[in-house]
């Protein structure tokens, strides 16, 4: 293994110089090439896989991707790099019984998660059924704004269910989604080719694809990002949701989780015994969706009443 | 023989009287349990001395201090920190401990929480700026989830767990408990509908409509 990474990475530092010396010599008197600055534009092609960056190299990608950001937005954002905490794998907890669909949810993660307004991508998607009907195929998401909780239905917020093995890394054909050990499956969106197998292989609907470039209003832009996480995507890549690990692995609960109006959502570590998720998968009757899938989401839906 | 005659008035009376007697000592003993102060015994719960940590409670955004008004306690003195401090304060009235709908102030307040609840079932009418629980004990606001607890027990203990309720902060760390109050208006706990945000936009080549038809929403 270790002699097969030292094979790419000795691999890359080579195509890396050789890359930037022809194509310095190509973009030398070039418009464009002044315009991306053409340092950083290498840097950004060659750029390794995360996993595979020293600390040093990682400071220096943080370092080029703030420049590009600032460039692109006009203001400053602080993008952090945090590693998993260790002996944590977490887990999330959604009581039906008290969802009352308000969406607010949606709202909150948008805004937190700087996602595309234009064309609009959301990461959680609210499922209405009628009461006594559990057939996904004939829930409504697109259910009108109104006053809520309407009688008669019940409503399931479905996002990124954290599988503990997810299809969609399996498929993944540069690597550019995996498992990192606190259970969140993250995406290295410098690394995603478009492809959009991962999305074909989720059995949760749970990802969502950058058509077009996507807009979102500078001032509405969250400052605080992950490099995994909420940092604004490009067009052509795929996203999802991260249980906001820009703020989790800060010890932060999610933002679905603060908004929630009727605390119907429930995040914790797994592992520790005390942690309000365990206490739910103790005391509560839990499901999940799919489990017939052996895709063993950590999300787990339950009744409270 | 002389037949003794009672006159038909007192018969009447008598009557009467046989009929009433049991309705109206039921009256009085029902009065006694509302004004009486030892007939009802509550378990008491104070070896739970955890105290969570909550934001401040709503209460203090509204009326408060409740003493600026309600400065005697029930037996109609004022209390030695406000004695003497406000000329007016010595007209003012001790409280009427009975159920009754308020005119003068408080209008605002819908009191739909269970059939016979009233204010000082909750409030301390001796120290107004405090709650009371059933026990007597006088709690303050930030502590209210003792006074919700004591009847919605199985809620109060998921809510201590982390099951029932809101929490901000830190999953691994300093967190604040939203108190029930925050959530439920305590005068009438049922919880209110919230508008819900606008519906995802569907894709602009329309979606399959339940009957199997194209529909368009745009």
């Amino acid at each position: 293994m270790k002699k097969e990474c030292g094979k790419t990475v000795s691999r890359r530092s080579f195509l890396k110089t050789a890359g930037i010396a022809s194509a310095s010599l190509a973009l030398g008197g070039c418009d464009v090439g002044k315009k991306l600055l053409p340092a950083d534009f290498l840097e950004e092609f060659l750029q390794k896989h995360f996993n595979e960056m020293s600390p040093d190299e990682i400071i220096e990608v943080k370092e080029r991707i703030q420049r590009k950001y600032k460039k692109k937005y006009g203001r400053e954002f602080v993008l952090g790099t945090e590693a998993p905490y260790p002996d944590v794998l977490f887990g999330y907890g959604l009581d039906l019984s008290r969802c009352i669909g308000c969406r607010r949810c949606v709202d909150a993660c948008v805004q937190e998660n700087n996602q595309s307004r234009r064309p609009q991508i959301e990461w959680i998607r609210v499922l209405r059924f009628e009461n006594g009907n559990l057939n996904y195929e004939e829930s409504e998401h697109y259910y009108e704004a109104g006053l809520v909780p309407k009688e008669g239905t019940y409503t399931v917020p479905i996002q990124c269910q954290q599988c503990e093995n997810p299809p969609c890394v399996k498929v993944c054909p540069t690597k550019a989604t995996w498992k990192d050990p606190d259970g969140i499956v993250v995406i290295d969106y410098d690394w995603c080719i478009g492809c959009r197998y991962c999305m074909a292989a989720c059995p949760y609907w749970a990802r969502r694809f950058n058509f077009a470039e996507p807009e979102i209003p500078t001032e509405e832009l969250n400052p605080n990002l992950h490099y995994l996480g909420n940092r604004p995507r490009d067009r052509g890549v795929v996203e999802k949701c991260t249980f906001c690990v820009q703020r989790t692995r800060k010890g932060r609960y999610p933002a679905c989780v603060e908004v929630c109006p009727v605390g119907a959502r429930k995040f914790g570590n797994l592992l520790d015994p005390e942690s309000e998720i365990s206490l739910v998968l103790e005391h509560q009757r839990v499901f999940r969706l799919k489990e017939d899938l052996n895709t063993q989401p950590k999300f787990y839906y339950f009744f409270s009443i | 023989m002389v037949k003794f005659k009672l006159p038909k008035i007192l018969i009447r009376f008598l009557l009467i009287a046989v009929i009433c007697l049991p309705v109206s000592s039921q009256v009085l003993a029902d009065q006694k349990e509302v004004e009486g102060e030892t007939v009802l015994k509550a378990p008491n719960n104070q070896e739970d001395d955890t105290i969570y940590p909550v934001p401040p409670p709503l209460v203090y955004q509204g009326l408060f201090p409740c003493r600026a008004c309600h400065r005697k306690d029930s037996r109609g003195v004022s209390s030695q920190a406000d004695r003497g401090k406000s000329f007016l304060g010595k007209f003012l009235r001790a409280p009427d401990p009975r159920p009754r709908i308020l005119v003068r102030m408080h209008r605002d307040i819908d009191l739909k929480h269970s059939e016979r609840q009233w204010c000082l079932d909750c409030h301390n009418s001796d120290e107004r700026n405090y709650l009371r629980l059933i026990n007597g004990q006088t709690i303050p606001f930030e502590k209210s989830y003792q006074l919700c607890g004591q009847c919605h027990g199985l809620i109060y203990r998921d809510w201590k767990r982390g099951i029932h309720g809101r929490r901000v902060g830190q999953w691994n760390g300093k967190k604040l408990y939203l108190l029930c109050a925050h959530c439920h208006d305590p005068h009438r706990p049922q919880f209110r509908k919230l508008m819900a945000q606008d519906p995802p936009r569907s894709p602009s080549y329309g979606r399959w409509g339940s009957a199997g038809q194209l529909v368009n929403s745009h």
